[in-house]
């Protein structure tokens, strides 16, 4: 850190931010130097964007300071926080679409609300757009070119120009990459080096480990909510920083980078003994048991915002709970769309020596295939429906109880009420609006559906995240009883911890490439692979 | 419903003000309103009849709504419903009853489902928002009556932009008085659409597409098809009450055959939250105020338009009221 004489360029202390029971972030204590890149990498929900908001001004903290150069930001004023010099890209871009470059730079900048630019015009605009790129050396093209016509890099561009449109002392960007190609985002890098360079503290959010590794002079994990560590990444292998954000159930969250950055050494080299040993524990389960999962070749078109899927293949038996590990964003949505119809697919699946065709929901779900999404409120239910209705809310249990398309609604809420019963649902009428449950007893909704179907297969993604103790303990639960019963479960997620407790065989997703088995407890293998280390 | 009541007594005190403003003594003239919808026989007959196509309709509209999809074609769909059943009804009428009348009224629902239909395919091939679509069809359904009054359904003596009457076996029957067949079959049908709403796994499905689609696809319901299926019945209701309304009241086709029945429908959805019972109630009010409208113009001099100010206001109040209980529960969803 900077020396004693000199306050640090961002101070954050004591950030608490709940959300209901959901504690989004617990006690985050941060200093960041002018002049730096900081990377802050973490899952999805470990409370990255929640710390951008916070110190953008958008989101009051519950307790919690921010300073900036030693002078304390008043909290949940965006416009304070601007005028304090923090400039912030978020991860959807705000710019807007019909208006021009020199348009949407000259939004929210204070030279355009003096009482001189009571009148503008196009060329007056586009002037103060060129010199502003200039300053930055950003080329922004043809400053009256409608931005919707522009490629995704160049807006990336104009959404950092416009936050270094005031005087900026911190530039926030949360997973500005997302949607660029790799000679975007090496642009983009070259830009923020520049600023760096002139002192500015960049902060940028990500969990792209390449990407951090690549950019970032120090790196801070986040893991639900709290900060586990920060390093110099000069210090860190892809390995062990895949280590550190997926957490590690062996060892403390924190202080610990000895003994996992030893175990990081061993994942460049696994040692032919020890994966000898994994390949012949896997093998004895193997031939007795059927295969209820077979995939061959399958491959998905890649697409904005859709990582393609490359000769993924892959068997799961009956009985088995079968993991997929990965980071966020390496094709595991794309996997479950394609296993159970909803996106189109190249590939081999048979579901019990089934085929099944592909892009057919009804198809995969006639072969016996149930899907517990990673996404409840978006796929998993209608928030404008019932208790009962949403107990209901997959095609063959509809069928069971709307013999001839005539809904028996006696049968249906005897069948709503076995699965509240079941899987302890908390509720007071079965005609109760799904949105009034908690986010634990609508997910026990969601996977007491999955399971009414009977499933040769179910897919679980994420099935535990944001849940509380007892609510995740029962959903595992759960899996482990489906799976005992005979059932093949192919649980896709991004806790290690879980995926370590309820498989015996894992897999792992890195850039929509299928690599394994791996053994669970072959830790420095999991996280070599994860890392795209080892093939 | 309370909100609905409540939407009610803000749109009548702010008519009241209206009223005040205008000359005319408030009093008074609800009072000749409310003679003039439920006051006699007559009152009443004349509310029923205002009712049915607004209750056809409205069921047309919540129907396609809780579908999410957002049919203001109502009116469009309407009139090509009347279209239909004229042209056929005058080609058929010959025939003994009830053979014509049957003709005509399934001329008119196929019609309408057809119009209907137009707009669900623009928007699940092509991706066309539908409140344009069903918009621009309405224009199309407006145009296409002006030419056929004005063309080869025009009347032989070749006096007015209207057809012939339509020939009595294709007429619907009264039940009593000027109260024809199509009042009761309109009331039968809101039965039908509740239970085909909440007691048939169609419904069912439309209910989940309109709520969350992707919910919908994930649970293996095809929402393409859904919303397709919802317009068929949507589109067939609306072009009913086109079609009663030739073989029920007018006996003919004429220009401006709508009082702009069809957009009226989507206040009364509106008010009736989408359900069908509800629907029947809003088209109760919304039909008694026409009928008392004419009353109002008669004994107290204040113009039949006054009611448009009241229908207006109902719908105001009430989405103001939804809307401000919408950022209460937003605002306790994300502090």
């Amino acid at each position: 850190m900077t020396g004693a004489a000199r306050p640090p360029r961002l101070a954050l202390s004591g950030l608490d931010k709940r959300y209901g029971a959901r504690r989004a972030l617990a006690a985050v204590t941060l200093e960041l130097a002018a002049g730096t890149i900081h990377g802050v990498l973490g899952e999805n929900g470990a409370g990255k964007s929640t710390l951008v908001r916070i110190v953008a001004g958008a989101l009051r903290p519950d307790t919690g300071s921010v300073a900036i150069d030693g002078t304390p930001l008043p909290l949940g004023a965006p416009r304070a926080a601007r005028a304090a010099g923090v400039g912030v890209v978020f991860q959807h871009f705000a710019l807007i679409g019909a208006l021009s470059v020199a348009e949407n730079l000259s939004l929210g900048r204070p030279e355009t609300h003096s009482t001189r630019a009571w009148l503008t015009s196009p060329a007056r605009l586009a002037a103060a757009a060129s010199s502003l790129a200039e300053r930055h050396g950003l080329a922004i093209g043809d400053p009256g070119a409608r931005v919707d016509t522009l490629p995704v890099g160049t807006r990336a561009r104009l959404e950092i120009l416009r936050a270094l449109s005031g005087p900026v002392k911190v530039l926030l960007l949360d997973e500005p990459t997302a949607v660029l190609t790799p000679v975007e985002t090496a642009e983009l890098f070259t830009t923020l080096r520049g600023l760096r360079d002139r002192g500015v503290l960049v902060v940028l959010i990500t969990h792209k480990l390449a990407e951090a590794l690549d950019v970032c002079d120090r790196v801070s994990v986040m893991r639900g909510g709290a900060l586990v560590t920060t390093v110099a990444t000069r210090d860190l292998s892809p390995a062990t920083l895949a280590h550190l954000m997926i957490g590690d159930a062996g060892a403390p969250a924190s202080g610990a980078l000895a003994t996992i950055a030893g175990t990081a050494s061993a994942a460049t080299a696994p040692t032919a003994t020890s994966t000898r040993a994994a390949a012949r524990a896997l093998d004895a389960a193997t031939p007795t048991r059927v295969a209820a999962l077979i995939v061959h070749a399958l491959s998905t078109p890649g697409a904005p915002g859709r990582t393609a899927l490359h000769d993924v293949a892959l068997a799961v038996e009956a009985g088995e709970i079968c993991g997929v590990a990965g980071v966020d964003g390496n094709g595991q949505d794309e996997l479950v769309a394609a296993l159970y119809g909803l996106i189109p697919r190249g590939g081999v699946a048979r579901v019990a020596g089934v085929v099944v065709p592909a892009g057919d929901v009804l198809a995969a779900q006639r072969a016996g295939v149930a899907l517990i999404p990673g996404d409840r409120r978006r796929e998993g239910l209608a928030p404008g429906l019932s208790l009962w209705e949403n107990a209901l809310l997959s095609r063959p249990l509809l069928a069971r109880v709307a013999p001839h398309g005539v809904l028996d609604v006696g049968a249906a809420r005897r069948a709503a009420a076995e699965i509240a019963t079941r899987y302890r649902i908390v509720h007071a009428r079965l005609d109760q609006p799904i949105a009034d449950l908690s986010g634990g007893n609508q997910q026990r909704v969601v996977v007491g559906r999955a399971l009414a179907a009977l499933p040769r297969l179910l897919v679980a993604v994420n099935p535990t995240r944001g849940l509380d103790i007892a609510a995740t303990a029962q959903v595992q639960a759960t899996l482990t009883g489906v799976a005992g019963a005979g059932a093949a479960v192919l649980l896709i997620s991004t806790d290690l911890d879980e995926l370590r407790t309820l498989c015996a065989r894992l897999f792992v997703l890195y850039r929509g490439r299928l690599h394994g088995p791996v053994a669970p407890d072959d830790r420095a293998r999991l996280a070599a692979l994860m890392a795209g280390l080892a093939a | 419903m309370l909100r609905a009541l409540a939407a009610v007594v803000v749109a009548f005190a702010a008519s009241a003000l209206v009223l005040l403003v205008s000359g005319a003594r408030p009093l008074p003239a609800l009072a000749a309103l409310v003679a003039g919808a439920v006051g006699d026989r007559f009152a009443l007959t004349d509310t029923l009849l205002k009712t049915c196509p607004l209750l056809l309709t409205g069921l047309a509209v919540a129907l396609a709504f809780r579908c999410g999809f957002w049919n203001i074609g109502a009116e469009g769909q309407l009139l090509m419903g009347a279209l239909a059943a004229t042209a056929v009804g005058r080609t058929t009428g010959a025939a003994t009853f009830p053979l014509p009348l049957l003709a005509a009224l399934g001329a008119a629902t196929a019609a309408g489902a057809l119009w209907a239909t137009l707009a669900a395919l623009l928007r699940v091939l092509r991706g066309v928002n539908e409140i344009v679509a069903t918009i621009m069809l309405n224009f199309i359904a407006a145009r296409l009556v002006g030419w056929a009054v004005h063309g080869p359904l025009m009347e032989a003596a070749g006096r007015y932009p209207q057809s012939d009457p339509v020939p009595t076996a294709a007429l619907l029957p009264m039940v009593a008085g000027r109260v024809h067949l199509g009042v009761a079959l309109a009331a039968a049908l809101a039965a039908v659409i509740w239970a085909l709403l909440f007691r048939t796994s169609v419904g069912f499905r439309w209910r989940v597409v309109g709520d969350n689609a992707q919910a919908a696809r994930v649970a293996g319901f095809s929402p393409e098809r859904a919303v397709l299926t919802a317009m068929l019945a949507s589109g067939a209701l609306a072009g009913l009450a086109g079609g009663i309304e030739v073989l029920g009241v007018t006996g003919r086709l004429f220009e401006q055959f709508s009082s702009g029945q069809g957009y009226t429908a989507i206040a009364v959805a509106l008010l009736a939250r989408l359900h069908p019972a509800g629907v029947t109630l809003a088209a109760l009010f919304f039909g008694a105020l026409a009928a008392g409208s004419g009353a109002m113009q008669r004994v107290a001099g204040v113009s039949a338009v006054f009611v448009a100010i009241v229908q207006a206001g109902t719908l105001l109040a009430l989405l103001a009221l939804e809307a401000s209980r919408g950022r209460t529960i937003a605002a306790a969803e994300h502090p």
